[in-house]
C-alpha cells in the first residue's frame, strides 16, 4: 500500500522541540540529550551520527517513549502529527499510554542493531511478526499468517512459508535483520527508526541490508530516521545528517553539505579521524582531541614512511588445516566436521604488519588461534622463528615450550570490555605474566608496569584503579599494555579495534603503529574492516570459506584485486564520501 | 521432538540398572543384617539359638552372596512384580507400599501445584517492582521460609491448629473418619486438613522458587528484545508474560524432577511429626531394623520416580525452550 497521494509530505511527522533526556543514576544525573530540536519528515532518510554515548540511541528511544529505567524526558516536546491532522505531544503521555503504543509499531517503527538479541528467543519469527499484525490490524489470524509470509518474502527471505516456523537461532545475522525490518514494516509505519541497523553485520551483509531499507523507503514513501556511528554508511544512506556530540546536535544538513563542507569542528575532526580506503597512505591518523583544540588548521596528514624491505620470516605457515568436529553427544560419534581453515600456508616477514582481512565465518580467527597454538592445526606445520632462540614447531611444541612461546608472541582481543578480568587491578593485570616469570618484588613490578603505562599513553597513577574505571579506549590500551609486558617480538591483533568508535579507534591504530616502531614488533592484524587493514598493514590475507583466496599487498589491494570475491568485498565497504554511493557493487 | 524422547527414555535404561545396583549396594553396607537385629531385640527375651538363626537365615536366603540375591530380587521385580517380603511385617512389600506412594506422589503434586502457584506471581512481581516496598517484603518472607527447618514450621502450625482452631491434629483425617469408606464428607475433611503438610513442604521450596525466579527475571527484563516487543506496541503485562517470563521460566520446569526425591527423602522427619501415610515414616522404620527388602524396594521405586520426572522436566523444557531441542 502506497501513501495516500494527498498525504501532505511537507508537514514533519515527528517535530521535537528542546528535549532534554536525563538518568538519575547513583552517581547523579547524567544528561544524555541535551536541549535538541529536530524535524523528522516523511519519504526522506536522515542518518544521526555520532559516536557511543552521544545520545543519538536515546533520543530515537524517546521519540518512542523506550528509554529504559532510570532513563526519563525531563523537558521538551515530541509531537506526533497522525496522518489524518490529529496531533499528540509524545512527551507529555505516560510511557505506557494506550495513546503512546498505538504509534508504536504502527506509525513509528523501530529495528535494532543485534538481531540475535533483539527478537524473542523462543518465539518463532512468523509469530512474532503475526503479533504484531494482530496488534495493530483488524485481520484474522489466517489472514495475519499469510501478511507475515509475504513480508519475509518482501525482505528477501528465501523459502519464506519455512523461515515462518524458524526459531532465531536457526537463522544467519542477516536473515534474522531481515526478519526484523519485516516485523518493523509489518503496519506500514509512516516512520523507521532504525539504530545501527548493519554495525552487527559483515560488509557485504550490511551493504544488501542497507540496499533494502533504501528500497522499502522509495516503495512506501516512509520516513527512515537511521542511526550509525559509521561515517560510510551515512555517506552511503542519507539525504540528511545529524551529528550529535555530548547529546547536543551539533550540526544538520544534507549530506553532500555536511560531507564537502563540514562547519563544525567536530564534524570536521570525525570525519578527518576516519581510515580511507585506497589513497595516499598516511603515517598516521588524525587525533581527534587534537583535532577539536585546533579546528581551523588541521595538521597537513604525513605520507607514511616507505617500509623497510621484507627481512627474514618469522611465522612460517605451511598446509595448515583446523577441523572441528560438528554433531554427536557424550556417547555418540560427530557426524563430520567443519574444515575451517582449509590448507593455508603464508609466511609473516619480521618486522611487518600482515593482514588477515574475512568475513565471520571465513576461518580467520580459527587460524589465528592455530598460530598462537590455542588450537592447534589437524595438519600442516606452523613454524615461529625468534631471534637468538631455536625454531619452534608450534602444533608439535611441548608445555613448557609453549609457555615461553607466549612469552614472544602475544595477543590483544577484540572486547576489552571482557578480555580483561575485572576483579584485578590493572597493576596485576598488566604484570601478572613477568611478576612470576623475572621473579620481579612489588616495588620492580609496580615500576615496569608503570613504564608501560606511559608507552601505551596512560598515567601510571592508574596503577591500582580496576578496568571498570576505565573508557573502551584505554582499556584497549590496556590491553595492549599486558600484550607488551613480555617484550614480545609478534603481537597478535584479533579485531583489536572493532569494538571501538572510530577517533579512538584512530587512537589505538596510531599507538599500534608508534610501538611498532619503537621496539621492532611484528603484527598479525585481524580484521573485517577493510579500509582498517589498509591502513595498518603491508600485506594482506584475504580469507573465505577456510580458503586463503588472495595475499596482496597493499599497492597491490589499493591497484585493485584479482580473486572476485575480493573485488565484492572491496566494494561492499561503505565509503565515506557520497559523491560514490553510485558506484556499483560487485556480488 | 519425538527422537528427542525416545533418546532420552534409551539413557533411562542404564541409569535405572545402576540406580538398582547402587540401592542394593547402599542397603548391604550396614553391618550385620534384619537378623542380627531381630537376634539383639529378641536377646532382651531369651534369645535365639544357631540353629534357629541358621535356619531363618537359609529361609529368608541372606545368607548367600550379594550379586545372587540382587539377582533374585531383580528377577522378582521383572518377571512377576514382586518386591520381595518385608522381615519385619512379613507381608509381602507390595501389600505395604503402593497405598503409601500413592499418598507420597499425591502430596508431591499437590505441593508441586502449591509452591508453583506461590512462587510464579510472587517471583514475577518481585522482579518487576525491584526494591518496592511488595519486593522487600516477598524477600523477607523468602528468606525465613529458607531458613526455617519445615518440622518446625509443622510443629508450629499444629500447635496453632490446634490451640487456636481446636483442630485434632496428625494424620490426614481425623480420627473418626479413619476406617470409614471414601465419600464427600470424609474427602471434605481430608480437603480440609492436608493443605498442612503442602504448606509445610513446600514453603522452603516456594521460597527458593521466588529467588530463582525473580534473579532468572531480572536477567531478561532489560534484554533488547524486551525492548523491541515494547516497541511493537504490546502492552506491558502481555508482553512480560509473552517473552521474558517464558524465558525465565526453566527453572520452574525443573522442580518436577527434585520434588519427589526431596519430599520421599528430606521431608521423613514432617511426616513422621505430622503423622503422614506417605512412605517417609514406612522407609525410615524399615531401614532402622534392616529391612532390606523393603527399605530397597522403596528406594528403588521413588529413584525411578525421580528419573521418569526428570525425563517429564527435561521434555517440558525442550518444549518450552526450543533452543534445548536441537542442542
Amino acid at each position: 500500500m502506497l501513501i495516500d497521494p494527498k498525504t501532505d509530505l511537507t508537514k514533519p511527522l515527528v517535530e521535537i522541540r528542546n528535549l532534554k533526556t536525563e538518568f538519575f543514576t547513583e552517581d547523579g544525573v547524567v544528561t544524555a540529550v541535551d536541549g535538541v530540536d529536530l524535524d523528522v519528515m516523511a519519504n526522506r532518510t536522515m542518518v544521526v551520527l555520532g559516536q557511543s554515548g552521544s545520545g543519538k540511541s536515546i533520543m530515537a528511544r524517546s521519540i518512542l517513549r523506550i528509554v529504559d529505567k532510570p532513563g526519563k524526558i525531563t523537558q521538551g516536546s515530541i509531537t506526533y502529527n497522525h496522518a489524518d491532522g490529529r496531533s499528540i505531544d509524545l512527551a507529555a503521555m505516560r510511557a505506557g499510554a494506550p495513546e503512546v503504543r498505538e504509534i508504536r509499531g504502527k506509525d513509528i517503527s523501530m529495528i535494532f542493531q543485534e538481531p540475535m538479541s533483539s527478537l524473542g528467543p523462543i518465539t518463532k519469527i512468523g509469530q512474532q511478526i503475526v503479533e504484531t499484525i494482530l496488534l495493530h490490524r483488524k485481520v484474522t489470524k489466517v489472514e495475519a499468517k499469510e501478511e507475515a509470509i509475504n513480508l519475509l518474502d518482501r525482505v528477501g527471505i528465501p523459502r519464506p512459508a519455512e523461515r515462518f516456523e524458524a526459531y532465531p537461532f536457526e537463522l544467519s545475522g542477516g536473515m534474522r535483520q531481515r526478519a526484523m525490518i519485516a516485523m518493523a514494516l509489518s503496519c506500514e509505519p509512516r516512520l523507521l527508526i532504525a539504530d545501527e541497523p548493519s554495525t552487527a553485520l559483515d560488509v557485504t551483509t550490511q551493504a544488501q541490508i542497507l540496499d533494502l531499507i533504501a528500497e522499502l523507503k522509495e516503495e512506501r514513501q516512509m520516513g527512515v530516521m537511521l542511526i550509525t556511528h559509521d561515517m560510510g554508511v551515512a555517506a552511503e544512506v542519507a539525504e540528511d545528517i545529524v551529528v550529535m556530540y555530548h547529546g547536543k546536535i551539533v550540526e544538520k544538513n544534507d549530506v553532500f553539505s555536511i560531507f564537502d563542507a563540514p562547519k563544525h569542528p567536530y564534524t570536521r575532526a570525525l570525519l578527518a579521524s576516519v581510515p580511507k580506503l585506497g589513497g595516499q597512505r598516511v603515517h598516521r591518523l588524525p587525533d581527534i582531541s587534537q583535532l577539536l583544540k585546533n579546528p581551523d588548521n588541521p595538521p597537513a596528514p604525513i605520507p607514511a614512511k616507505p617500509r623497510p624491505p621484507a627481512g627474514e620470516p618469522i611465522i612460517k605457515v605451511r598446509n595448515v588445516n583446523v577441523e572441528f568436529p560438528v554433531g554427536g553427544g557424550v556417547f555418540s560419534k560427530p557426524t563430520g566436521t567443519i574444515q575451517a581453515v582449509k590448507d593455508v600456508s603464508f609466511d609473516v616477514y619480521r618486522g611487518e604488519t600482515f593482514g588477515i582481512v574475512g568475513e565471520s565465518g571465513s576461518g580467520k580467527s580459527t587460524l589465528s588461534r592455530a598460530i598462537m597454538g590455542i588450537r592447534p592445526p589437524t595438519s600442516g606445520q606452523i613454524e615461529f622463528l625468534r631471534k637468538d632462540k631455536p625454531v619452534s614447531e608450534i602444533s608439535s611444541a611441548g608445555k613448557a615450550e609453549m609457555r615461553d612461546v607466549w612469552r614472544d608472541m602475544r595477543m590483544v582481543f577484540q572486547d576489552p570490555q571482557s578480555s580483561l578480568n575485572p576483579k584485578l587491578r590493572v597493576i596485576d593485570l598488566v604484570g601478572q605474566c613477568i611478576e612470576k616469570a623475572e621473579a620481579l618484588g612489588r616495588k620492580d613490578l609496580s615500576e615496569r608496569v608503570s613504564k608501560l603505562l606511559t608507552q601505551v599513553g596512560l598515567s601510571p597513577e592508574f596503577l591500582l584503579r580496576h578496568p571498570n574505571a576505565f573508557s573502551g579506549g584505554q582499556r584497549q590500551r590496556l590491553g595492549v599494555a599486558r600484550a607488551l609486558a613480555t617484550r614480545p617480538e609478534l603481537v597478535i591483533a584479533d579485531e583489536a579495534v572493532s569494538a571501538l568508535d572510530v577517533p579512538i579507534q584512530a587512537q589505538v591504530l596510531n599507538l599500534l603503529q608508534d610501538l611498532q616502531e619503537e621496539f621492532a614488533l611484528t603484527y598479525i592484524f585481524i580484521s573485517h574492516d577493510l579500509a582498517v587493514v589498509d591502513h595498518i598493514c603491508d600485506r594482506v590475507a584475504v580469507m573465505y570459506k577456510g580458503e586463503m583466496v588472495e595475499l596482496l599487498t597493499r599497492d597491490e589491494l589499493a591497484a585493485g584485486p584479482k580473486h572476485p570475491y575480493t573485488k565484492s568485498l572491496l566494494s561492499a565497504v561503505p565509503i565515506p564520501d557520497p559523491h560514490q554511493r553510485d558506484r556499483k557493487r560487485v556480488s | 521432538m519425538l527422537s528427542f524422547i525416545y533418546r532420552r527414555l534409551l539413557y533411562m535404561v542404564p541409569t535405572v540398572f545402576l540406580v538398582s545396583i547402587v540401592t542394593f549396594a547402599i542397603i548391604q553396607l550396614p553391618p550385620g543384617d534384619y537378623l542380627d537385629t531381630l537376634a539383639a531385640e529378641l536377646n532382651d527375651s531369651g534369645g535365639l539359638d544357631a540353629g534357629t538363626m541358621q535356619s531363618l537365615r537359609d529361609q529368608y536366603g541372606l545368607g548367600q552372596p550379594m550379586y545372587v540375591q540382587y539377582f533374585k530380587w531383580m528377577k522378582g521385580i521383572l518377571l512377576h512384580g514382586n518386591f520381595g517380603i518385608s522381615f519385619e511385617k512379613n507381608l509381602p512389600v507390595n501389600d505395604l507400599i503402593w497405598d503409601r506412594l500413592g499418598w507420597t506422589f499425591g502430596i508431591s503434586l499437590m505441593t508441586l501445584a502449591f509452591i508453583w502457584m506461590t512462587a510464579l506471581p510472587i517471583g514475577i512481581y518481585s522482579a518487576v517492582r525491584k526494591y518496592s516496598v511488595g519486593d522487600y517484603i516477598a524477600t523477607f518472607f523468602g528468606f525465613i521460609g529458607l531458613a526455617i527447618p519445615n518440622f518446625l514450621l509443622a510443629l508450629v502450625m499444629m500447635y496453632v491448629a490446634f490451640k487456636y482452631f481446636g483442630q485434632s491434629v496428625g494424620g490426614l483425617v481425623s480420627p473418626e473418619y479413619l476406617d470409614q469408606p471414601w465419600d464427600l464428607e470424609k474427602i471434605g475433611n481430608l480437603m480440609s486438613r492436608i493443605w498442612m503438610p503442602i504448606v509445610v513442604v513446600g514453603t522452603s521450596g516456594a521460597a527458593a522458587l521466588i529467588r530463582i525466579m525473580r534473579a532468572n527475571l531480572l536477567d531478561e527484563l532489560y534484554r533488547p528484545y524486551v525492548v523491541t516487543a515494547r516497541a511493537k506496541g504490546m502492552s506491558e503485562f502481555k508482553l512480560l508474560m509473552k517473552y521474558p517470563v517464558r524465558v525465565a521460566l526453566n527453572p520452574f520446569i525443573s522442580t518436577i524432577g527434585w520434588i519427589l526425591p526431596t519430599l520421599v527423602s528430606g521431608e521423613i522427619i514432617v511426616a513422621v511429626v505430622m503423622n503422614l501415610p506417605t512412605t517417609g515414616p514406612l522407609l525410615l522404620r524399615a531401614l532402622l531394623v534392616q529391612d532390606m527388602y523393603l527399605a530397597g524396594s522403596l528406594i528403588f521405586i521413588v529413584s525411578i520416580l525421580t528419573v521418569l520426572g526428570t525425563l517429564l522436566s527435561d521434555v517440558l523444557l525442550a518444549w518450552i525452550d526450543p533452543r534445548i531441542r536441537y542442542q
